[in-house]
Formats: structure tokens, sequence, C-alpha cells
């Protein structure tokens, strides 16, 4: 058939959809006129016209099966017989309300899950980010060996921006970035916001423009800061500008006037929640500044060129400053890969698990379909008898599976929806809250997500009991209305065969959620080497403006840790520079004393300033020696504390104390070990603390990793009205922030650990849920169709301990296959749960004698019921039938 | 009807498409008469089951190639004629010589062994 007549028999075909009325009577008249012409033409030979007639009839043949045939050869006929597949469908669901609903809401929840887990899925990395061209962004970071040879990744220091924006030949533009909190002042009550400089490049590389008024002129990119311009975040604007203009709008930050000439587009906060975007050029001989680099790469370049070029780039870098950058290179990565980062780990690790649901689910529902299709043999054999093809039969019960799974798919919809906000913990905040991206719930991903395994699941419903062979391929009426339903050996073997399978997705499906529960269980109990409870932290950021140098610094920040102490409830209180359990972090190159000789020595540690009485407070015991004074102040002997594992090795098996160290770069002082203390991990990196060097913030108040003060109070959580009046008290623009319960902190950064842990839970119990379902609705059909057989047992003698074993039997047949297979799988899934989720150990029994466990008592509650049914068969009543 | 096969009496699959399209290429006639027309020509080698002529009509109809006509016989009855369409003629041709190529390779294939 050629194009235009395959479009013109679709057409035919529509139209016939429409009139199929009117095309059944002429069909039936054109076959009138074939028996009447035949006729005439007899009668015109001689034939008389009663003999004509018959014998003109029997040359056409039954009109019934030419008018099937005649249908059947447009494709019309396929849906419409699909369509009344369908109707007998619908019929045989509202006959049967209990079975249906089990069965929609079986594959409802397995679709829902589904959809929720790939919602999010979605959201990480399918929805377009909102940059034009977003597969050609990349970040740009600094990169240095980790403590336990890993790579670490920071900002990048400002020489290299400029190096890297000079690479033309990769970058068609590039941006750099960094952000500061400032308070805004002049209002009615003082705010701190995220306040990001930007550099010139930020149109052509992210392209995004102010949504009201305008973007930073060329000039205004050049002047930088001093142009005193900004851009705000359409919420800041509301929040505090509405009804003033743009362009005449004057906000002030930390004293100093920016005119607002433009508004971002609603929901756009990037990076770092942004609320203030201003002006800012690059001064590449400045030091402690870290920058955000995003760079658009020239077309045709791919990222491993781009790799190779930084390579190259960071070696000859290494070479200029041999003494200051150990191992140091620049790392490039796709923006997307960036933004996700680790934080995709818990979503990746639940897609397997709603796969099993799913699959659990649809082997469940296929038992169901296969017990009730032996059950429904006699109607089967009644539609064979009157002319349904075997094809029909298979067509038939696919379109049932499948309306079947279309409802569940429904189902899966509103459930895909209303778990959907539960798990926006699973999506990192940058991408939903900076970038305006939506976060997961109903929309067309999950709706078409949610259709595709509709069908995909009523095909593997209805396909699955097929694969074992269907009860007979031939089936009778002879068997009338008595005897065995499913005597055939191969139907059962198939049903043992699915309830067999269901347990052991249910086992899997335990052992990966008594994982994830471990590795919640573990990081809760992990030794973070601070005593959480107890403990307030809050920031505060003294503007530079007041406190400009390290001498005003460090009499603010004794001044704050005297006021402190001094509030009622406070028993000790310190400052440091970073906060453990989150946030940014600090880090130094290190050199010790007689190992000074090439920059291969040197040592990355995390860089952390402390007031005295810090470690008392943080609950960081000291091992050795002593804690800081505040004698150790400038001008004292410079001193430095380390962390107990970087005793160990700098010194292995020696005495810290009296060592000296100093920062690897020329003219630093050498510093003094005059303490041990115990190690603090970082509570979002799961492998082990890092070694850590504590010097004395007075002593380094004026460098850049002293801008943020983190003050650490071992105090009640009701003390934080005294703490912000002793802070105005000591100067009205200091706003404490981030105020939090360490504890509470903490529990924080377990969140999405959390929502997996729960997910993967509920998960595993529906699982087992199903599982004994499928087992309890093997065994009663068993019961129920051998009722004959028990019954002869029983007349012959057999004890209703006997009946009960006969049935038993079976069940641990079927459990031991469940249990063996299951146990192998579960021990290849622990090792993949294990491989995303760091604190979990990749062996262990526990939790597959846990899945084993429940398994058993499972089957023994799915058994007892159909085995107390066989035990009260009445021999009479079941030989008679 | 005894003969269940789509194909009449020794007619090879997909001719009698081509058969009806050949007979309704001289004038617009009936189903009955198409059989008979056909089982004329053959000179009774092929005897035309209605049970695979109707789904013909149907299969030529739906392409574009035949279109139906509600016309009185010469009996004086109503009965539904089919005439050839120019895609219809179209597709005879190609099918005729396809058909020509092939008999003819066959003949040759034949005449050699």
């Amino acid at each position: 058939m050629t194009l235009i007549a395959r479009v013109r028999s679709a057409a035919a075909g529509l139209r016939a959809l429409w009139r199929s009325r009117a095309d059944e009577q002429a069909l039936h008249d054109e076959l009138t006129a074939f028996v009447d012409a035949a006729a005439d033409d007899l009668i015109a030979k001689g034939v008389d016209p009663e003999t004509a007639r018959r014998h003109a009839r029997r040359t056409l043949g039954n009109p019934a099966v030419i008018k099937e045939d005649t249908r059947a050869a447009g494709w019309d006929h396929t849906l419409e017989m699909l369509w009344q597949d369908a109707r007998y469908g619908a019929r045989a669901m509202r006959r049967t309300p209990g079975f249906t609903s089990i069965i929609v809401l079986t594959l409802g929840l397995g679709i829902g899950g589904n959809a929720a887990i790939l919602g999010v899925v979605d959201t990480l990395y399918f929805q377009a980010l909102p940059f034009p061209r977003p597969d050609r962004l990349l970040r740009l970071q600094d990169s240095a060996p980790g403590p336990a040879g890993d790579r670490r990744l920071f900002g990048m220091h400002s020489q290299n921006v400029a190096e890297a924006a000079g690479r033309s030949d990769l970058f068609a533009s590039t941006v750099a970035m960094f952000e500061e909190d400032l308070t805004i002042t002049g209002g009615a009550d003082a705010e701190r916001v995220t306040v990001i400089s930007r550099t010139a490049g930020w149109h052509d590389t992210l392209g995004i423009e102010p949504a009201a008024g305008r973007d930073f002129t060329t000039d205004e990119e050049r002047r930088g800061r001093a142009s005193g311009v900004a851009l705000v975040s359409d919420a800041l604007w509301r929040r505090r500008f509405g009804g003033a203009r743009v362009g005449t709008a004057v906000l002030h930050l930390d004293g100093r006037p920016f005119v607002i000439v433009g508004i971002m587009p609603s929901g756009f906060r990037f990076p770092y929640e942004a609320d203030v975007w201003i002006p800012h050029v690059v001064n590449p001989a400045e030091h402690g500044r870290d920058y955000a680099v995003f760079a658009r790469m020239v077309d045709g370049r791919t990222l491993p060129q781009v790799r190779t070029a930084m390579d190259l780039l960071s070696a000859r870098l290494r070479a200029e400053y041999a003494d200051e950058l150990p191992g140091y290179a620049i790392a490039a990565n796709m923006l997307r890969k960036s933004l996700v980062g680790s934080e995709a780990d818990t979503s990746l690790a639940l897609i397997p698990v709603v796969a099993f649901l799913l699959l659990l689910a649809c082997v469940n529902v296929a038992t169901l379909l296969l017990a009730r299709s032996v059950a429904r043999r006699k109607e089967s054999a009644v539609r064979a008898a009157l002319g349904a093809t075997r094809l029909r039969q298979v067509r038939q019960s696919l379109a049932e599976a499948v309306l079947l799974a279309g409802c569940g798919g429904i189902v899966g919809v509103l459930l895909a929806g209303w778990i959907a906000p539960a798990l926006v913990t699973l999506v990192p905040a940058n991408l939903v809250r900076q970038l305006g991206m939506r976060p997961p719930g109903i929309g067309w991903p999950v709706i078409g997500i949610s259709a595709v395994l509709s069908v995909a699941a009523g095909v593997a419903c209805a396909v699955l009991p097929l694969v074992g062979g269907r009860a007979g391929s031939a089936p009778s009426l002879r068997e009338g209305g008595r005897g065995s339903a499913m005597d055939s050996p191969r139907s059962r073997r198939t049903l043992d065969g699915l309830a067999a399978a269901q347990l052991v997705l249910a086992i899997l499906l335990l052992s990966g959620a008594a994982a994830m529960v471990e590795n919640l269980l573990a990081l809760q109990r992990r030794n973070l080497g601070v005593a959480a409870t107890g403990l307030l932290s809050l920031v505060v950021t003294p503007s530079i403006d007041a406190y400009p140098d390290g001498t005003t610094r460090a009499v603010l920040a004794r001044r704050i840790v005297d006021r402190m102490s001094d509030i009622p409830g406070v028993t000790a209180a310190g400052i440091t520079t970073v906060n453990p359990f989150g946030g940014s972090s600090w880090g130094a190159s290190v050199i010790r004393e007689g190992h000074d000789t090439g920059s291969r020595d040197a040592i990355q540690v995390n860089h952390r300033l402390v007031t005295p009485v810090t470690f008392r407070a943080m609950g960081i015991p000291l091992l050795q020696g002593r804690d800081f004074t505040w004698d150790d102040a400038a001008g004292g002997e410079p001193v430095a504390i380390v962390s107990e594992r970087m005793s160990h090795q700098l010194w292995p098996g020696e005495d810290a104390l009296g060592r000296r160290l100093r920062i690897a770069r020329p003219g630093q002082p050498w510093l003094t070990v005059v303490g041990v203390v115990g190690d603090v991990a970082d509570a979002r990196d799961r492998g082990d603390p890092d070694i850590t060097w504590y010097l004395p913030l007075l002593q380094f108040a004026g460098t850049p990793a002293a801008a943020d003060l983190h003050l650490m109070l071992r105090a009640p959580s009701g003390v934080m009205a005294d703490v912000r009046g002793q802070l105005a008290g000591i100067d009205p623009t200091l706003a404490a922030y981030d105020v939090s319960e360490m504890d509470d902190f903490y529990a924080r950064t377990l969140d999405r650990n959390r929502v997996g842990a729960v997910t993967i839970t509920v998960i595993g119990a529906f699982g087992l849920l199903l599982a004994a379902l499928g087992v309890y609705g093997v065994m009663s059909f068993g019961v129920a169709e051998r009722t004959g057989e028990i019954g002869v047992r029983m007349a012959l003698g057999a004890t209703r301990h006997a009946i009960m074993s006969f049935v038993f039997a079976r069940a641990a047949r079927l459990a031991a296959a469940g249990l063996v297979v299951g146990s192998a799988g579960a021990l290849i899934v622990r090792r993949v749960v294990a491989s995303f989720l760091p604190a979990v150990p990749q062996s262990g029994l526990g939790p597959s004698v846990l899945a084993a466990a429940a398994l058993v008592v499972v089957i023994a509650c799915a058994c007892y019921v159909p085995a107390r049914r066989a035990t009260r068969v009445d021999p009479l009543i079941a030989l008679r039938r | 009807m005894t003969d269940k096969s789509d194909s009449p009496s020794g007619l090879v699959q997909g001719t009698l498409d081509m058969l009806v399209l050949r007979v309704l290429a001289l004038e617009p006639l009936h189903g009955y008469g198409i059989s008979v027309r056909i089982q004329q020509v053959s000179k009774g080698v092929f005897d035309v089951n209605p049970g695979s002529l109707f789904p013909a009509f149907r299969r030529l109809e739906r392409a574009g190639y035949i279109r139906p006509q509600w016309r009185v016989t010469e009996h004086n009855r109503r009965a539904k004629y089919y005439a050839l369409t120019p895609s219809g003629a179209r597709h005879l041709e190609r099918e005729t010589n396809e058909w020509r190529r092939q008999t003819a390779a066959i003949a040759a294939i034949l005449g050699q062994a």
C-alpha cells in the first residue's frame, strides 16, 4: 500500500467508526443483493424460484461469517474489538468490586511510588535549568587533595579566576561571584541579606535578565561596587520596597547606599539564595577571597578538552607557586552535576527500591489474575466453544489487565502528588529555592511516567501468568460443574512460582529497608566529637567598616565572649570561625618543622580559629597540653592546638606538644603546638574526620577566615533573648543569625537520610504485606481446589494434624525457595545500597536474619487460616461435590 | 462454509484483489456480477468464494482503489456497484506489471528444469 492509500484507509476507518450502524446496514443490503442477483440469474436460466433462492443462499455461504470477515478487513475493527474488550473488562471489574479495588490499590501504590521518586529524579536530572543552553555551562573550582586521598573542591582563588577568564579559546565567557551577608540599614528594622558580587560576564554566561528595570551597564560593571547600583530579588523587593519605583529606590547595605536598577525574575535567587546582586571587579592580587566561577564553553569544545586544558594550566600554576599549592588543580564540572552534587544519592538509592515494589505489585496482581482465570475456566471454555480464538482470549485478558492498571495509574498519580511534598527534601535546595525550578509534584512528567508504567504493568500482569503456560491451552466444557478447577500441575507450579517470587522481592525490599535504617541509625549514633545537646550556636558577622582590622576585631571577640559568659544559664561560651556541622569551611596548607624542604611536604588541614573556652563550650575533649588563654593574643607567642588525628598523622608515636608548624607560605611564623584535642567529624561528610588545627582567634582576628564569628554557648535555648540583648548592648548593628541548637542542626543534616529511610521502610512493610496476601491467596486457593482430595484423605483416616502439615508442607517448600533465592539477592542489594550509603557496612547478617524472621512469621500467618479451613473440611460434603 | 481459507481454490494469495480490479477496469459491477465475471473470464478455473470477495471489496474500498455506488440492476433491484478509481487503475497497472515480471521469471525457471 502506498502512503496515500494508507492515509485514505485510515480516514475511511475513522469515518466508519462514526457511521458504523449505517455501514452494517449497507453490508447487509449488499449481501442480500448478491443472493437476489444470483437467484435472478438462475431463474432466468429456468430454475424454479424456490430452488433458485435456496441455491443462491448456499452459494453465498454463512452471511454472519462473511460480515465478520469483512468488518475485520478494516483497522477500525481492531479498535472496536478493543473497546468491546474494555467494556467487558469494566463489567467484570464492577462485578467483583473487592477483587478490583485490591488490584487497583496494589498497582496504584506500585505506580505511585515510582512516579513520586521519578518525579524527584526528573527535577534532579531532566527538568531544564533556567539558563539558556545550560548544557554548555560549567562550574570551575579549585581542588586540592583531601587527607584521605580524595579531592576537595573549593571556591576559586582570584588569581585563577583571571587565568581562566583569559582562556577565550575554551570559554565564550565566564562569571565570578562571591557571597557576603550584609545588613540592610536605614529602614524599619535591620535585616541580614545575602549579597552577591558578580563580574561582568553574568549576561553572556548565565543570561538571566532582570524581570523589571535593567541590568548593569558596561560602565557600571567596569566600576564595580563603587558604581552604587544593585539588583534585588523579587521577594526582597516585595518585602521591603513595595510601592517604590525601580531606578529611584535606594537600598542601604551596611550603611552604603545602592540604587536599585532592576528586579530579578520571581523565584530566582542564584547563587547562595541571593537577595541582592551588585557589580564587582576581581582584583587578581587580593588574597583570601574565594569565587564561585561559572563558564560557558565555546561551541565545539567538550568537557574533556576543557579538563585537559585546565590540567595544563594547573601544572603551570603549581610550578609558579610551588610552595603554596601542593597537589593543586582546577576542576571543571558540568553546572548541573555541580548543582545536584552528591545530594542525589538517596533518590538514586530509592529507584531500584520502587522498581522492586512495582515488580512485586505486578507479580501479586498476576497471581490474583491467574487464580481468577483458573476459576473462570468454564467461562473461557464457553467463549472458546462460541468461536473465540486463543488470541482473542489473550487479548481479552490483556485488555482487562491494562484497564485495571490504568485505574491503578490514576490512583498512583494521586498518590504521587500526595507523597511528593514529603520528598522535596530529596531535591537539593538550590534547584528549587535558588533557580525557581518546579519541585516534585503532579506534573506532566509524573502523569506521563504513570501512564507508561500503567500500560507496562498491565501487560506484565497479563503476561506473567502465561510464562508458565496457562492452565491447559484447550479448556473444555466437559468438566462441567464438578472436579477440581485446576488439575493442571503446570498452572499450580506457575502459581507457586509467582508466590515464591513475591517472597523473594519482599526479602529484597526488606533488606534494602534494613540497610537504609541501619545507615540512619549509624549516622544518628555517630560520635561527632562535639557534645551537641545543650549547645547553642549563632553567627555574628561584624561589618568590615566598623571593625576594619585585627585589633578592633580581637577586642570585639573578647567583649562578646565576656558578655555571653555573664548571661545566667550560660556555663561556657566561646567563638569559633567554622560550624563543624555545616556551612563554609576553611582549609590551610601546613608544613611541620624538619619537613619543610619542598612543597610535597605541605599537608592540607582544616583551619579553625577559636577563643579560649570554646573547646569546653563545645564539649571537645582536651587530650593533652592546655587550652588557649586570653594571653595568646597578638604579640604573644604564636601557638596552635591540633586534633588527635593530626597529631598521629604528623608525629606518629611521638608527642606532639612543643612541635612547631607553620602555614606553607614563605614568611609565615612558626607556631608551637600547645595542646591536642579530640577529633570533630564533618557532619555532611560521611568519611573519617579531617585533620584539623586550631589557632587563637585573637592572633588571627584580621584574616578573612575570621569574617564570620560562630558563637558556641553551653546553655539552654531560653537564653536567646538575653543573648540578643547583650549583643545589641555591645553594638546595635550586630545581628545574631542562624540561631540553632546543635543537635537540631545535626538532625537537619540527616533529613534526606530520614526521608529515605522512612520511605523505604514503608515500602518494605507494604511489600511484606503484599507478599503475605500473595501467599495467603495461593494457599487458600490451593486448599479450595483440593477440597475433594482433602476429603478423601480425611475419609481414609488422616488426622487434623496430618491435614495441617499437608497444607504447611506446600507453604514450607514455597518459603524455602523464596528464602534461598531472596537471601542471595539480599546480599547483592545490600552491597548496592551500601555503595550509596557509606555509613553502612557492606556485609552484615543482621538485616538478612531480620528479613528472614519477618518472612517466616508472614508465611505462618498466611497459612494459618487456609490450613484451619482445610481441617474443617467435612469429608462427606467434600466427596459428594 | 467448507473452505475456511481466505483464498479461493487455487488462487495465489493476494491475487484476488488484482482480479477484482481487472474485472472492474472494464465496467462498474456489483458483487455477484464480479464473481460471475471472474468465473467466466477464467473459464471456470477460479470459483470465487463470496466469503473472501466481500472482505476484498472492503479492503480495496478503504485503500481508495474502488468506489461504491448504489444502482439499479438489469433485474430492477438495488445493488452496490463498484467502479475503479484513477488510483485503482494505477495500482492495477503496477500490480499487473509486477505479476508479469514474476510469472515470466517463474516460467523461465520452470522451462529450464
